[in-house]
């Protein structure tokens, strides 16, 4: 599966080059993540803006990304579609992964805002 | 109203893997979309089914990659009617009876990585019918759209 990864200000910032996030692609989407995680990344915000279906599938592969992240980190979803949204709602995942209408700032960005 | 409509929208066999099941949503959602159906009724069809195929897939048909599911999708006075058909083994009866969200747990550790599939079609349609005839599982279910505006170019019998 094809994910574009950069890191902006200590994020690391993992872009979703596919239309969907389901069970045909949960496992491979899961290995690519994990190869991609840095430890030094503060945060991971995985961009799902070309993400138009999730199933319970992508959802589950979500999770694991988040128990990948260790020390306490949430995932950060951002750019989420209309099924995207829907399916996390629906399983009261919206409150268990950071979402974003957009990408955030970086931490250090974001953080003299406050 | 004048007396029941109903007219066939899709009728196809898919091939019964995860890649199958996938591709064959993908074109579920254009034509639905082609023919004038909202686009949320096209996107709660396409979750519900997805979940579905899937656990045919995975349950009933699972290491038999030469297998087929029958898909059959009808419209009835702004509603769609969905029926899947397979040959493989029954499915278990408690994938169809439970429709509870699975416990989040306390920490990130005991958060659930499976088991949103049922709850997540119990959630969008409530008359899920699940049969088991002449060696097949039949599933059916029905969604309606948020208006009973007829899809552009629809052909009523």
């Amino acid at each position: 599966m094809d994910i574009d990864s950069r890191v902006e200000d200590g994020m690391l910032v993992l872009t979703v080059r596919s239309p969907r996030l389901d069970a045909a692609r949960a496992v491979t989407f899961k290995e690519c993540v994990h190869s991609l995680l840095r430890a030094d990344a503060e945060r991971v915000v995985i961009d799902m803006a070309e993400v138009d279906f999730l199933d319970s599938s992508g959802l589950g592969a979500l999770v694991a990304v988040m128990k990948m992240l260790g020390g306490g980190r949430r995932l950060e979803l951002a750019n989420c579609g209309a099924i995207v949204r829907k399916v996390l709602m629906l399983t009261r995942m919206d409150g268990v992964f950071v979402l974003h209408d957009t990408l955030p700032p970086g931490p250090h960005r974001g953080r003299t805002a406050a | 109203m004048g007396p029941a409509m109903s007219e066939e929208v899709v009728r196809l066999r898919l091939r019964a893997t995860p890649d199958g099941v996938s591709t064959e949503l993908d074109r579920l959602r254009g034509l639905l979309s082609a023919r004038g159906f909202d686009a949320a009724l096209g996107a709660n069809v396409a979750i519900v089914l997805g979940e579905i195929l899937n656990n045919i897939v995975e349950h009933a048909l699972a290491g038999r990659d030469d297998a087929w599911i029958a898909l059959k999708v009808r419209r009835h006075a702004g509603c769609l009617h969905v029926e899947t058909r397979d040959e493989g083994r029954p499915l278990p009866p408690g994938l169809l009876t439970s429709g509870d969200l699975p416990r989040h747990g306390t920490t990130t550790e005991d958060l659930p990585e499976g088991g949103f599939g049922w709850f997540i079609i119990h959630s969008l349609t409530d008359d899920m019918v699940y049969e088991r005839a002449e060696g097949q599982n039949r599933l059916s279910f029905s969604l309606c759209g948020q208006t009973d505006r007829p899809p552009a170019g629809a052909v009523i019998h």
